[in-house]
């Protein structure tokens, strides 16, 4: 069957473009950001709102009031006119003799007596609607005032009538007219005034208390705009930053992938290219000694091809495994990779130093362990130092606090000192005459490691390099 | 003129040993100079008696690359400096491309693998500095 070599196949076998699957991951998450983000927005504006309509239905409220206010506090006030002037219009109509000038006269006191009426009556309205104990008590009280100005109306009525059946009995007028004044000064005036004074209180009163709510909504607003601000917008933005730069980290580690991997890709299969038509070129001429070493570059070529396609699949396998804890012997895991390395070219030579204690069992996602010693150990045996006789191998595991320790040291050729801040790059490789890597080893070795919850930490030796891992001893439920 | 001696920087020992292999073939009597990154160029560059006739430069390799090596070397904007050629592995590599032929010591850009057609080219372009 023909098609695309089977590492493609098995890169790419479940996604059929690498970018579109990273581009689909993160279009997860950020739909995931983008509900949880409406659904606050939702929130803070609602309540925003809320307080709005409740500010604007106060003051709504608020006009309504102030306007029967006002209008209560003039028909009071126009009773408090109006008592006065049935008094001086009751003598005045006495003291005339005129008949044309009694006349209106009669006129002016019966508006005044009809409009003072028709006053009362709406004013008894409005206190059957809503009033406060002080205006009972005025109105209808002990004082009794709607008693005294219905008594006052009566009188009024009583002259008038006086005035009207018999115009000639002055002194009966009079002696009503006296009567009418009397009420009058008898604290009628007084009263009446009283209540001006009341409802114009009272008026005043609930201006401070609507002052006062405005006030508290005012502040009720600031404050759920300030605690949105703390509470939804601070951590929102945040959150949005923190996706955009782990989104701008991810396209950056994948064009970087797209570029070493064009590079790191074809650099062999050019060298094969070239190799091979000087192959063809020596065999043409009758060189065989010539074409047998090249075959055997072109094999090596071919061979660090396969091996770099495999840490390819690995780190691109290995981004999205989901492994589950297992108990772990450390010991027996080390003896395993040092026993699968043993066909390394100068293993013989190495000496090897274990030093295992005897709880090193750790819950751990067992691949990405192994995965990471094992990358460890060969890069131990594959750099070391060629000037020195003995090739050494240090391997130290113990539990400290919770936390499986190893430590792979060995008395090799080490990192320069400029290329540590990028030892754990994708396809870094730092040694020109011992460079037989992928590049990705360390980087394979930091994606477990971060994998597993652990650390990872190099340190230079004077002679050499040590590294050293951490990963948390217990994972949940995995020992119980 | 003729091609005397040829400084290859490149660090993998197959294209090393295939291009020893294809000047030896094309022309008598070359001498190519292998190192395995920009620095050991720069450490050869700087002995006196050594002035190779061109420098076959690769861009990806460890420890210094094939453009920190021109930052370094082709700073110096001067005209009787070793010309150089860089060697790029994909066609794909234009910013690389780019970077390297913006400096006036690089004369010419391959993509690998060394040609016969190339060293032709190499051997032309010498000819035409010397005018």
């Amino acid at each position: 069957m023909v098609g695309p070599p089977r590492w493609i196949r098995l890169l790419f076998d479940d996604r059929p473009d690498f970018t579109l699957f990273t581009h689909r991951l993160f279009m997860k998450r950020m739909m995931i950001t983008n509900r949880s983000m409406t659904r606050r927005y939702v929130i803070a504006l609602l309540l925003i709102a809320a307080v709005l309509i409740l500010s604007h239905t106060l003051l709504l409220a608020q006009i309504a009031r102030t306007e029967s206010d006002g209008y209560i506090i003039n028909v009071s006030g126009m009773q408090r006119m109006l008592s006065q002037r049935i008094g001086l219009m009751a003598i005045e109509l006495t003291r005339n003799d005129d008949l044309e000038t009694s006349s209106a006269l009669a006129a002016k006191l019966e508006d005044a007596h009809s409009m003072m009426k028709s006053n009362q009556s709406e004013l008894n309205q409005a206190n059957e609607q809503s009033m406060t104990p002080e205006i009972q008590d005025l109105y209808y009280g002990q004082s009794n005032l709607d008693q005294r100005v219905t008594d006052y109306l009566s009188l009024a009525e009583q002259l008038l009538n006086q005035h009207q059946q018999q115009p000639d009995q002055k002194e009966q007028q009079k002696q009503t007219a006296q009567k009418i004044v009397e009420v009058a000064r008898n604290g009628l005036l007084d009263e009446l005034d009283a209540v001006v004074t009341q409802y114009q209180k009272e008026y005043e009163q609930r201006i401070v208390l609507f002052r006062r709510a405005q006030l508290a909504f005012l502040a009720i607003g600031l404050f759920l705009l300030a605690i949105e601000a703390a509470f939804i917008f601070r951590p929102m933005t945040q959150n949005v930053s923190r996706t955009m730069s782990s989104l701008e980290d991810a396209n950056a580690e994948l064009r970087e992938f797209a570029y070493r991997i064009s590079h790191d890709l074809r650099a062999p299969v050019a060298s094969s290219i070239g190799l091979s038509q000087m192959i063809s070129d020596s065999l043409k001429e009758g060189d065989t000694d010539f074409a047998a070493q090249g075959i055997g570059r072109v094999q090596g070529a071919m061979k660090k091809l396969d091996e770099l396609i495999g840490d390819i699949i690995t780190v691109t396998k290995n981004r999205h495994l989901e492994v589950e804890p297992e108990l772990v012997d450390v010991g027996l895991m080390i003896n395993e990779i040092l026993e699968s390395q043993s066909h390394l070219p100068g293993f013989e030579r190495l000496d090897i130093e274990k030093d295992i204690d005897r709880d090193a069992f750790v819950a751990t996602k067992r691949i990405m362990l192994s995965q990471t010693l094992e990358n460890l150990i060969s890069n131990a045996i594959k750099y070391s130092d060629p000037d020195k006789s003995s090739p050494k191998l240090k391997v130290k595991a113990s539990v400290q606090d919770g936390q499986m320790r190893i430590e792979v040291a060995d008395n090799g050729i080490g990192f320069p000192i400029e290329s540590q801040d990028q030892m754990f790059g994708m396809f870094k490789r730092f040694h020109p005459r011992q460079s037989f890597g992928s590049g990705l080893g360390l980087y394979l070795v930091k994606q477990n490691v971060d994998a597993m919850h652990g650390t990872i930490r190099y340190t230079p030796l004077s002679e050499g390099s040590s590294f050293v891992i951490q990963v948390p001893q217990l994972s949940t439920g995995v020992l119980s | 003129m003729t091609l005397k001696t040829v400084l290859l920087v490149e660090d993998s020992p197959d294209d090393q040993f295939m291009g020893k292999e294809m000047f030896r073939r094309a022309i008598k009597d070359v001498e190519v100079v292998c190192v395995f990154d920009g620095s050991e160029a720069l450490e050869r560059l700087a002995e006196e008696d050594f002035r190779p006739d061109v420098i076959l430069l690769d861009i990806n390799m460890p420890r210094m690359n094939g453009l920190q090596f021109l930052q370094n070397y082709g700073r110096k904007n001067d005209p009787t400096i070793p010309p150089v050629v860089v060697m790029l592995t994909s066609s794909e590599q234009a910013s690389d491309k780019a970077e390297s032929m913006a400096y006036a010591c690089v004369k010419h850009y391959f993509v690998k693998p060394l040609q016969k057609s190339n060293i032709e080219a190499i051997v032309e372009m010498l000819d035409a500095i010397d005018g």
